[in-house]
This record gives C-alpha cells, sequence and structure tokens, in this order.
C-alpha cells in the first residue's frame, strides 16, 4: 500500500489494473483519454497482462468489451459524452446479455454545441439501461469504485458504469491511497463465469426470445438490481475489512438535524460540503446527501434520511428536457408516499462545465424559503 | 468433388428456421464441417438472426452470440482476444453476417477489425438485400434489382460495393469470393481460411428464394448462373500473392440467363439488361477473364 | 430514521434467467411448412430403352464403380446371360440412345460390359431350383434358345434344349470369327448357363417339322429358335461348292474346322454381299492368305454390317466393288471364274436397276454371302412360341437374346396366368425390379450437366492392323481397369441413383439419406425441391404434399 498523488483518470486505470481484466478495449475521447493511454502504458510495459485492443469507434470498443466478457473474461472499457451515446445500442445488449462488463465513463456534456466540459447528461441519458451507475466523488473514490464494480458486477451479472467528472475529478491531482495487488486478490477473486462462449458446452446467447420469455428475462433483470443492493453492500463491507474504507450506496454530511439537505452526485459533492461547512458556521442547520449508486437506485435509504427533513434542495446536473431533473426525478419518487413531506427544489446547478462556487450553494440555502417547488430552479 | 467424401458429421441441427431453399442455411452447414467445433459464431443482426431458432432452442452445435447489426467484428475481436489470453489461440471466431451488415453497417467494424489484423474470419453471406426486414436495397444489391425499396429497380447508376477489393486493401491473411453451388472450390476456400492466421473474410452469394423471387428449387441454380455468367466472380488472394481467378467457365453465358431467372430481374426491358452486360464484360475484362 | 436491511446474493441460478439456447430447434418440424416433398423415384435410361434385353446399364456400372463386381455381374446377368459375348459382338444400339451422345460422346459400354462379362465368365451364376411341373422344350441351341432355356430355368423351369449340331451356342460359334469372338469365351459363356441347372442338352438332334408335333405333344411349351439356316437364293448364281460357295457354310466351316481353311490360301475370292456374314467371311479369308473383293449393289455406307466390321475390313485390305451385282459367271479353263459384273443406279423395290457399266473380273473363288432364310415355315400358337432370327429375320444377337428371353416370359406369364403386357409396355421389357406403371425415360434436359466435366470417351485399343491379317487373335484389346472406370465415371447414370450423394449435399434441412438409393426425413424437409433439381440424373421427383 502506498500513497501517490495521481490524476483522477490515472486512479481508475491503477483500480482497472488492479482488477486483472483480460481485454480492454477503448477509443480515444476527452476527457476520458488518460484513462486508457495509462492502460495502454500497462499493457505495453507488461504490468498488465490483457488485450488492449485499438478500436475505431467507441461503439467497436464496448462491442469488443462484450464480446471478451461473453468469451468468459473480464472485460473494461471507458468513454465519455459521445462516445457512451454511440454505445447506447451495446449498452442495452450488454444487459440483456447479463454481462458483467466494467465501463468508466468520464461525464462530460454532450453538443451541439461542441462542448468538452463536465455535465451528467451523458451518463443520465443512459439510466434506463439496466446498467448500474455510480458517481465518484474523490480520485480514491473512484480507483476503489472500479475495483468493487468488478465484484458486484460478476455476482449480479449485470454491468456497470462507473462516472467520474470530466475535468474536474479526471484532471486533478489528489493524493489516493493504492492497494496492493495482494489485497486487491483477496478482495476480487478470479472471474468464473457460468455461462460463456464455450467450445466444450455450445451454447447460443441471445436467441431470438417470445414475448412471454423476454417479459421473465427483463423481470430477471429488475429481480437483480433489488437483489443488488445486497451484493454491494457485502461488497462495501468486505472493502471495509480488507482496505479499511467504508462506502455506502449513499454518502452524508451532517444530515441528522440537517433542515436544508443538498442531494448531489459526483465531484461537485466537494464543493456542496465547503458550503455546508460554511452554513453550519452562519447557523444554518444545512445537511448534504451524496448519491453513490443512482442505479439501482437507493429509494429506501433516501427516504430514511429526507423523510423528516423540512427542505431538500437537488443538484442536478443534467435535466430530462420537458421534464426534471433525473436526481430530482427519484427524490420525490422515494418520497412519494410519505404524508409530511419535505419541500423538494429542483435545480439546474450547472451543464456543460459552468462554474460552480461554493457562494452559489450557500446563497442558495439562504434563499430557500423562497424558492418554488413546482417548477425546475436555474441559476441566474 | 466427390460428395461420398464430404464428412457426414453435422453442426447444424435439424428445424431451423430459414425458408426453403435458403442459401444462408446451406452455407453454413458446409462451413462447419470445414471448420469444425472449436468454432464460435458470432452473428449479427440478419436472417440468421431467426434461422438460429427461438429461445431456447438453437440451430447450431457450436457457440453462437448474437449481437446488434454493425457490431459483428468487433465483438468477434473481442471474443478472440480473450481466448488468445485463455491461451486457446486455436479457436476459431467467426462472424456470420449478411450483406446489410458487412456491406453497410457493419462497414467500420469489419474495416477496423481488418486493419488490426484481427485473428478472426468474416464471412458475410450475401443475399444482395435487406432480406430479413422484407427485401429492402443495400449496397449489395446490384444495379436493376427490384427490392420494396426499390420498386422500379435499384437505379442503374448504382454499382454493387467491391467488397473484395474493399477488404483486400487492408491486406489480410486472406480474402476469397465463393458460392456454395461450387462445393470444392467452396471448401477450399474455408480450409484455407480457417488455416490462415489473422484477417480472413470470406464473401459467398447466397440465394434468397423469397427475395430473388425465384422457386425455391433453383436456390443453387441461380448461385451457379451468378458464377457461370460473370455476375459473381470466384476469387481469392492471400496475403502477399496476386489476386487468383479460382473458376473460370469454359465460357461465361449471357446474363440475361442468370437475370430472368429471378423475378426481381423480370421487369428489366432489353436495353437494361445489354447495359448490365457490358459492365458484366467490362469487369471481366478488368479481370482478364474475357 | 428508520433503518433499512437489503437482501444479499442472488440465489437463483435458474439458468432461465439468461437468453441461452440449450436445446436443439428439433422441436420445430419444419415439415409442416411443406407443399411439396420430394420422392425417390429411379427411372429408365434411354440407354436400357436402346438395349434390346433392355439391360439395366447405369446399375451395373454404378456396382463396377464401387468395386462390387459380383454385383455387377448380378445385375448384368439378370437381362442377359451373355455379357461377355455382347461386349464383344454387340453393335450396342444402348451407344445410340446415350444421353452423353449430344453432350460430349456416348459411353462406350460396350468396352464396359465387355470388361464386366470377362469377370463374369469365372463367376457362374446360382444353381436354380426346380419350381414347376412344366416342363419346355427348347429348340436351336444358339443365342435365342440359350437365352431362352436359361431365363426358363433360372426361373425353376425344367428344359429340354435340342441342337442340331453336336455343339451349342449356334452362330456364336460358327458364325463369329474368332478374332471377333473368341471360342473360349463362348464356351464360359454356355459352360455357366448350363450351371444354373434345370437344363437338359439333347445334341446331334435336328427337330423338323414333323418331330416338332411331337414334341408339343410331349412339353408343355415348345420354343423355336432355330435361326435361318437356308441360304436366300440369288438370280443366275448356283452354290456348286466347287468356285461357288455359300457363306454361311463357309464361315461355318471355316470356324469349326482349321484343316478345310487350308484350301483357301493364296487367291483371289469375290463375295457377294456387305452384310455381317460377308463381311465375316471377307475377313476371315484375308486372314487365311487371300485377297477378297467384296461385290455389293449397295454402297458400303449402306451396308447391314456393323460400323467396326466395315472399317476393319478396309484396313485389313478387303476391296470393294460399291454398287455392282454379277450378272453373269462363267468357269475358265483353269476353273477361274470370270465375273461380269454390271452397275447398279438404284435399288427398287428390293430390285437393283442396272445402269449401262459393264465391268469384268477374274476370282478363283466366289462367296455368297446375301443373307439366309428360315428353313421351315411355322407360327406361334397356344403351345409354340417363336424366337431369335427365326422369329424375326436377320439380326444381331443381343436381339436374338432377347427375343429368347422374351418368349420365356411370355411362357411363364401363360403357365403363371399373367398378363404379359405390363411387362412389354413402349418395347420396354424388364426382368429387374422397377416400376413398370410409371416408368420414364429420362431425356438429356433432365441431366444437370454441371456436375460433369466434358472428357473424351474411350479409344477402344485393337490390334495393329499388320499383326492381325495373318491370324486369328481378338482384335480389339482388353481394356485396363484403370480405363474402363474412367469411362464408367462418365455415365451420367440417367434415372439411376448412384449414390453420388449430390442430393444430401445440398439439401439445406439435412433431411437426406443415402443408402441404396435416397430416403427423406419428410419430419423436416421443407419441400424447396433443391435435391431435385441439383440431382444429376433425375431420381428425385416433387410431388404435391398437403
Amino acid at each position: 500500500m502506498v500513497k501517490d498523488m495521481v490524476l483522477g483518470s490515472e486512479a481508475v486505470a491503477l483500480g482497472v489494473k488492479l482488477a486483472r481484466p483480460k481485454v480492454i478495449s477503448a477509443y480515444p475521447i476527452t476527457p476520458q483519454t488518460h484513462i486508457i493511454e495509462r492502460l495502454s502504458e500497462m499493457v505495453d510495459n507488461g504490468e498488465l497482462d490483457a488485450s488492449f485492443i485499438r478500436v475505431e469507434s467507441e461503439l467497436s470498443a464496448i462491442s469488443a468489451a462484450m464480446g471478451a466478457s461473453q468469451a468468459g473474461v473480464r472485460a473494461f472499457t471507458a468513454t465519455s459524452s459521445h462516445g457512451l451515446a454511440l454505445m447506447h445500442e451495446v449498452l442495452h445488449w450488454i444487459v440483456g446479455a447479463r454481462l458483467p462488463v466494467v465501463l468508466v465513463n468520464a461525464n462530460r456534456a454532450i453538443g451541439s454545441p461542441w462542448n468538452i466540459w463536465t455535465d451528467q447528461t451523458d451518463s443520465m441519458s443512459q439510466r434506463d439501461l439496466g446498467w448500474l451507475q455510480v458517481y465518484c466523488e474523490t480520485a480514491q473514490e473512484a480507483l476503489d469504485t472500479v475495483l468493487q464494480a468488478f465484484y458486484v458486477a460478476e455476482k449480479v451479472l449485470l454491468p456497470i458504469m462507473v462516472m467520474i467528472d470530466g475535468f474536474i475529478l479526471s484532471h486533478t491531482l489528489e493524493e489516493v491511497v493504492i492497494p496492493t495487488q495482494e489485497q486487491a486478490d483477496e478482495f476480487l477473486p478470479p472471474y468464473e463465469p457460468g455461462y460463456f462462449l464455450d467450445i466444450d458446452n455450445p451454447l447460443s446467447f441471445g436467441n431470438a426470445a417470445k414475448g412471454d420469455v423476454f417479459y421473465n428475462l427483463r423481470k430477471d433483470i429488475q429481480r437483480s438490481m433489488e437483489a443488488s443492493f445486497g451484493i454491494i453492500n457485502e461488497a462495501h463491507n468486505r472493502f471495509d475489512d480488507i482496505f479499511g474504507r467504508r462506502y455506502d450506496l449513499i454518502d452524508t454530511y451532517f444530515i441528522d438535524d440537517a433542515e436544508i439537505v443538498f442531494v448531489i452526485a459526483g465531484a461537485l459533492t466537494g464543493t456542496v460540503r465547503v458550503a455546508v461547512d460554511k452554513l453550519r458556521n452562519m447557523g444554518v442547520k444545512a445537511g448534504l446527501l451524496k448519491i453513490r449508486y443512482f442505479r439501482p437506485f437507493p429509494s429506501d435509504l433516501v427516504r430514511s434520511y429526507l423523510a423528516d427533513k423540512k427542505h431538500v434542495v437537488v443538484l442536478n446536473r443534467s435535466l430530462s428536457f420537458g421534464s426534471a431533473g433525473q436526481i430530482t426525478q427519484e427524490i420525490k419518487n422515494a418520497l412519494y408516499f410519505e404524508e409530511d413531506k419535505p419541500s423538494i427544489y429542483d435545480y439546474v446547478l450547472s451543464l456543460g462545465g459552468k462554474e460552480v462556487f461554493v457562494e452559489d450553494v450557500v446563497k442558495l440555502a439562504l434563499n430557500v424559503g423562497n424558492l418554488e417547488t413546482s417548477k425546475i430552479l436555474w441559476r441566474e | 468433388m466427390d460428395f461420398r467424401d464430404v464428412k457426414n458429421i453435422e453442426y447444424m441441427n435439424q428445424g431451423d428456421y430459414a425458408c426453403p431453399g435458403c442459401g444462408a442455411g446451406l452455407s453454413m452447414r458446409h462451413a462447419l464441417k470445414v471448420l469444425g467445433e472449436k468454432t464460435i459464431i458470432v452473428m449479427p443482426a440478419s436472417c440468421w438472426s431467426i434461422i438460429a431458432g427461438v429461445f431456447p432452442t438453437t440451430a447450431l452445435q457450436v457457440p453462437l452470440m448474437h449481437v446488434p447489426f454493425a457490431t459483428a467484428a468487433a465483438v468477434a475481436s473481442g471474443v478472440k482476444n480473450a481466448y488468445k489470453k485463455k491461451g486457446q489461440d486455436d479457436v476459431n471466431v467467426v462472424c456470420w453476417a449478411g450483406d446489410g451488415g458487412t456491406f453497410d453497417i457493419g462497414l467500420q467494424a469489419l474495416s477496423g477489425a481488418a486493419e488490426r489484423k484481427e485473428d478472426i474470419i468474416y464471412v458475410c453471406y450475401d443475399n444482395e438485400a435487406y432480406m430479413n426486414t422484407g427485401i429492402q436495397r443495400s449496397s449489395a444489391t446490384p444495379p436493376g434489382a427490384w427490392t420494396t425499396t426499390t420498386p422500379t429497380g435499384n437505379p442503374l447508376i448504382y454499382e454493387k460495393k467491391d467488397m473484395f477489393n474493399i477488404v483486400a486493401s487492408h491486406n489480410p491473411a486472406y480474402v476469397a469470393t465463393a458460392t456454395i453451388a461450387y462445393p470444392d472450390d467452396f471448401y477450399l476456400k474455408f480450409e484455407k481460411a480457417k488455416n490462415a492466421k489473422g484477417f480472413r473474410f470470406i464473401h459467398i452469394l447466397s440465394a434468397c428464394p423469397p427475395g430473388w423471387r425465384i422457386d425455391s428449387k433453383d436456390s443453387v441454380k441461380a448461385m451457379r448462373l451468378a458464377v457461370e455468367s460473370g455476375m459473381f466472380v470466384l476469387m481469392e488472394k492471400e496475403q502477399g500473392k496476386p489476386i487468383r481467378i479460382t473458376y473460370k467457365p469454359e465460357r461465361f453465358i449471357p446474363v440475361r440467363e442468370y437475370l430472368l431467372l429471378q423475378g426481381r430481374y423480370r421487369h428489366l426491358d432489353k436495353n437494361t439488361i445489354n447495359e448490365i452486360q457490358i459492365r458484366v464484360n467490362e469487369r471481366l475484362k478488368d479481370l482478364d477473364l474475357s | 430514521m428508520e433503518s433499512v436491511e437489503y437482501q444479499s446474493v442472488i440465489s437463483d441460478k435458474d439458468i432461465r434467467r439468461f437468453p441461452i439456447s440449450i436445446t436443439t430447434t428439433e422441436i420445430n418440424l419444419t415439415g409442416s411448412w411443406r407443399f411439396s416433398k420430394p420422392v425417390f423415384k429411379e427411372k429408365v435410361s434411354p440407354c436400357s430403352v436402346g438395349c434390346p434385353a433392355n439391360t439395366n446399364i447405369p446399375k451395373y456400372i454404378f456396382y463396377l464403380l464401387k468395386n462390387d463386381m459380383d454385383k455387377a455381374v448380378e445385375i448384368l446377368r439378370r437381362e442377359n446371360p451373355f455379357p461377355a459375348t455382347c461386349g464383344r459382338v454387340c453393335p450396342h444400339f444402348c451407344q445410340a440412345k446415350c444421353n452423353r451422345k449430344d453432350y460430349d460422346g456416348a459411353v462406350e459400354i460396350k468396352q464396359i460390359e465387355r470388361f464386366v462379362g470377362d469377370y463374369a465368365l469365372n463367376v457362374p451364376p446360382q444353381k436354380a431350383k426346380v419350381m414347376s411341373n412344366k416342363s419346355i422344350a427348347v429348340v436351336g441351341g444358339g443365342p435365342a434358345g440359350l437365352s431362352c432355356a436359361y431365363f426358363l430355368a433360372v426361373n425353376g423351369y425344367k428344359v429340354d434344349l435340342f441342337e442340331k449340331e453336336n455343339f451349342l451356342g449356334g452362330l456364336l460359334v460358327y458364325g463369329i470369327p474368332e478374332y471377333r469372338l473368341p471360342r473360349s469365351v463362348v464356351k464360359r459363356e454356355i459352360e455357366n448357363i448350363l450351371s444354373v441347372g434345370n437344363i437338359e442338352v439333347h445334341l446331334g438332334n435336328e427337330i423338323n417339322i414333323d418331330t416338332l408335333e411331337e414334341l408339343k405333344s410331349n412339353y408343355d411349351a415348345v420354343f423355336v429358335g432355330v435361326g435361318l439356316s437356308k441360304d436366300r437364293e440369288v438370280e443366275n448364281i448356283k452354290v456348286d461348292n466347287r468356285g461357288v460357295f455359300s457363306g454361311y457354310e463357309l464361315l461355318k466351316r471355316l470356324n469349326t474346322d482349321l484343316e478345310f481353311g487350308k484350301r483357301f490360301s493364296g487367291e483371289r475370292i469375290g463375295v457377294i454381299g456387305a452384310g455381317n456374314v460377308a463381311m465375316d467371311v471377307a475377313r476371315t479369308l484375308i486372314r487365311l492368305g487371300n485377297d477378297v473383293e467384296i461385290i455389293y449393289r449397295r454402297t458400303l455406307r449402306e451396308a447391314p454390317s456393323f460400323e467396326d466390321e466395315k472399317n476393319e475390313a478396309l484396313e485389313e485390305g478387303v476391296e470393294i466393288k460399291e454398287k455392282r451385282v454379277v450378272e453373269d459367271l462363267q468357269y475358265d479353263t483353269e476353273g477361274r471364274l470370270l465375273l461380269k459384273l454390271r452397275g447398279v443406279d438404284r435399288i427398287e423395290n428390293g430390285k437393283a436397276v442396272l445402269n449401262k457399266i459393264k465391268e469384268d473380273c477374274v476370282v478363283d473363288k466366289l462367296i455368297l454371302a446375301t443373307g439366309q432364310v428360315r428353313a421351315f415355315d411355322i407360327d406361334e400358337d397356344d403351345k409354340v412360341f417363336l424366337g431369335g432370327d427365326f422369329l424375326h429375320g436377320a439380326r444381331t444377337v443381343i436381339e436374338a437374346i432377347a427375343s429368347g428371353k422374351q418368349a420365356a416370359f411370355r411362357i411363364m406369364a401363360k403357365f403363371e396366368g399373367r398378363d404379359f403386357s405390363y411387362m412389354d409396355k413402349d418395347d420396354c421389357f424388364f426382368r429387374a425390379e422397377r416400376d413398370f406403371d410409371e416408368y420414364k425415360v429420362v431425356p438429356f434436359e433432365r441431366i444437370n450437366l454441371h456436375y460433369f466435366e466434358k472428357q473424351e470417351p474411350l479409344k477402344i485399343d485393337k490390334l495393329p492392323k499388320e499383326e492381325r491379317v495373318n491370324n486369328f487373335r481378338e482384335v480389339a484389346l482388353k481394356p485396363s481397369l484403370e480405363k474402363i472406370l474412367g469411362e464408367a465415371k462418365r455415365c451420367f447414370s440417367c434415372g439411376v441413383c448412384n449414390e453420388c450423394k449430390t442430393c444430401w449435399f445440398f439439401c439445406p434441412d439435412m433431411c437426406i439419406g443415402v443408402h441404396d438409393g435416397v430416403e427423406f426425413d419428410y419430419s423436416f424437409c421443407k419441400g424447396c425441391g433443391v435435391c431435385s433439381e441439383e440431382c444429376p440424373r433425375g431420381v428425385i421427383d416433387m410431388v404435391e404434399d398437403k
């Protein structure tokens, strides 16, 4: 175990390396590129025993990863924004095929116009696929989550998408504890698929299914999603035991007595943490709920924290045009059955890298009595 | 070829969902006889997505993976790399794609895999249109042919995409055209593809009775006449060697005989047929065949 | 804050969670899609129809190629007990009908038959048991009589065979010279016929019109196949056995008495006629060291002898005077014959119309070979059956064999109370197990030529002409096995399955099995018809199937 200063993207690469994937396929896109650059380096210099397929598009990147996974090995790919959008069809297919592919997405806006900066529109647009989605706040969390992701995916037999914010996290140097390979191996056993493209046990994968069969297969995906909470918890416990770092489905900060709770996912959580500190210093009972797992969405857990609050300010960095911010929708959904619900504010905090300062968040809390709950709130 | 020497073992199950007389079913049957049991099939959307059978049944006795339309060559790359890493490099990973999945939507992935010299065999069974969706034009549809999206005939200014040369320009280990109507040629080419290392591509012409508007009994005959008329030329190219014509009829029959066997060409007038004949002649001349 | 607990791991290992197919599509009985179905229907090859004995030529060629010679012999003998003989002297009408003729030349069936026939010499047919209390008299021990006796014997009838000479074989022995048909071959084939049993041979037993009545009362049926033993008379010329001889008698003597042949040497001999007897006499005399000149009233091209015979005769030095008749002849003082020849303008109603050309010609001897006629007349009745040349005039050996066979079957049909007509529909007469009701001859159009590469027919190796004029060695040389197999492979096998497996290969539904014919798995056959279309030889038909 060593400590080092690494970029967020590099932390991801280190996590991937510790998971010992056999096939990595990727296509360059800002701001994800550092991940695959680092991984190519590791493969080329022999640090990582894997095939690195330098495909000609993201569609092929995810396809090759899918093929490798179906062939029975651990597969990884990383992308961002347009790349993720281009993968869309295959992302669906991987879920249907029940393949534990791990993908890291560096969150970035999608054009037009061109914009390379961060927001969560790309991954939020993929929320209904059946991929598990985790949003990371720090480089350490990114590294650790990648490792956990393989564990969870291979047990749930569903793919996982791990999000890091473009630039904010991907291109920022942070101090990271790098686990040893022995620890990683202890945490993550070798991948032993039950069924794969096996010449000794020839099976066909994905043959046309009629409606009733298809319906049940889809029901099973939902059942697996529901059951995955248990697996995620188990993974977090194991991780804590081995590495001494504790993770949960969600993370909270000063929430117990909070009257105003900010809900956020991703690296801007750090900014909000500072804002909460500031507000507490000012005597405002502010708190924070960080969404780590957006899929499956831990509604019960969220409700248990938010049901008795006064104000819940959801800080979205994406929205479903014509409806609401995706996180807001989930929060409202989770609290629907509460008789005395908090006021829930649907705030579009930032898109396409629009800068967010601590003061913006502080101002928001101070002004909370004047905010409307019936419509989307935009910044000035 | 003496069919009595062809091995009796089948790697396909009966009860597949191919239409009567389907060239694609027949081609798969024989391709697998050559490739053998150490073969994994990767299959993008195509007629074969249906032919392979309905869950939980399968028409193949080798592992099969269905994949989205545009992805076959990339998925196969992933499968092959996985097998390499598992230390089982002797497995044939085969893309089995239609002309739509090859000439059109799958071309990019195909080109990528070919350029990376992926160690896979890509087989395009070309029935010259999107047959599974109900006979729509693809870039493999020959000029003049009727399809549901070219109801008055595929415009004559179009030309069937020259897939052989497109792939050949990637300098793969092996590239060939074939059709099961020429069994010895077909077997030899699959054998060569199987034994070569690197990217291998076989473009097989595969008759589609409903799409070509032919009687199912004429399926093999139609494939044969395509070759005998020079509409489809049997050739191959091994890496580092020049293109080789593997079959040359004693004398090419007029394309008329091939075209008029098929309902999809029956609307063509004399001039159009002549125009097609002229183009075929030019192509044959380019190949030093006329 | 309430506590939230999550259930742990997915315990459901049920494979249904995954879109994985583990069972076969064999539950999908695609046979139900079918509107028409293939049926295995062997047909008749044109060569079989061409053959007067309707030999199943493709079938024995099939067994030959399969290296099952015994079975090939069995198939051949089913229709013809003289394969080695016919392989030499039969003009092979089959070849004229061969579908391959218009493609790259007819299959040299003759050579193949000879090859199988020679093998058959050492494979006697199975002994037959007597199965009937009927007994039949067969008069004449030539090819027709022997054939009739053979088919009756094989089918369990008792036969008494009467022959006027003291040897069997008739024309095969005394009518066809050694160099075309070695005696040993004929002898062996006759031995094989007799080895079937049930045949009692009475040699030196000439039957005339009177003794025939006796036979009729002693036997249940009488077959008469005594051939044509009387020379056809020629105007102005009489056989005197001094300078003018009967070709038929002479050939008989020459072929059975070597000493007699020595009386003919170093002479100039004229032969009138250009039939097979004339050719045989001429070629025999050449071999005895004579000069021979054929005098014929038509052109050689029109002559009824076999083409081979004509060509070989010319090669061997036989001269020919075409369109000439002998108007008169005189002996000169040295005993030579002075022939007065006249040119022939044309033949009208069988008579020569002469022109003004006159020509003299001197020969030492003159042979009349203008054909033979019946020695006595008799008609068929409910007990008497006729066959061979005696029935239909001078024809070929195979026609004699066929007519003897046919008579045997007519006799048996009568005894067994069956209708004979079903057997000889459209002049086609088969003993072999075939579907007579629906038989069809496979036309050239039904052959899928794609499966046959063009290949020249086998050239027959012959003794060089300089090596054959002074001896009686067989002219046609025995072909090698390799060459025979090469030629056999050219056979289209029209209408007869030769297990080429083309149907099996091209069946997209894996519904075809080929073992002793073609079997279909109708559970899965989608009825596409590719098997029928691709079959190189038309043995699969598509029929409606609802």
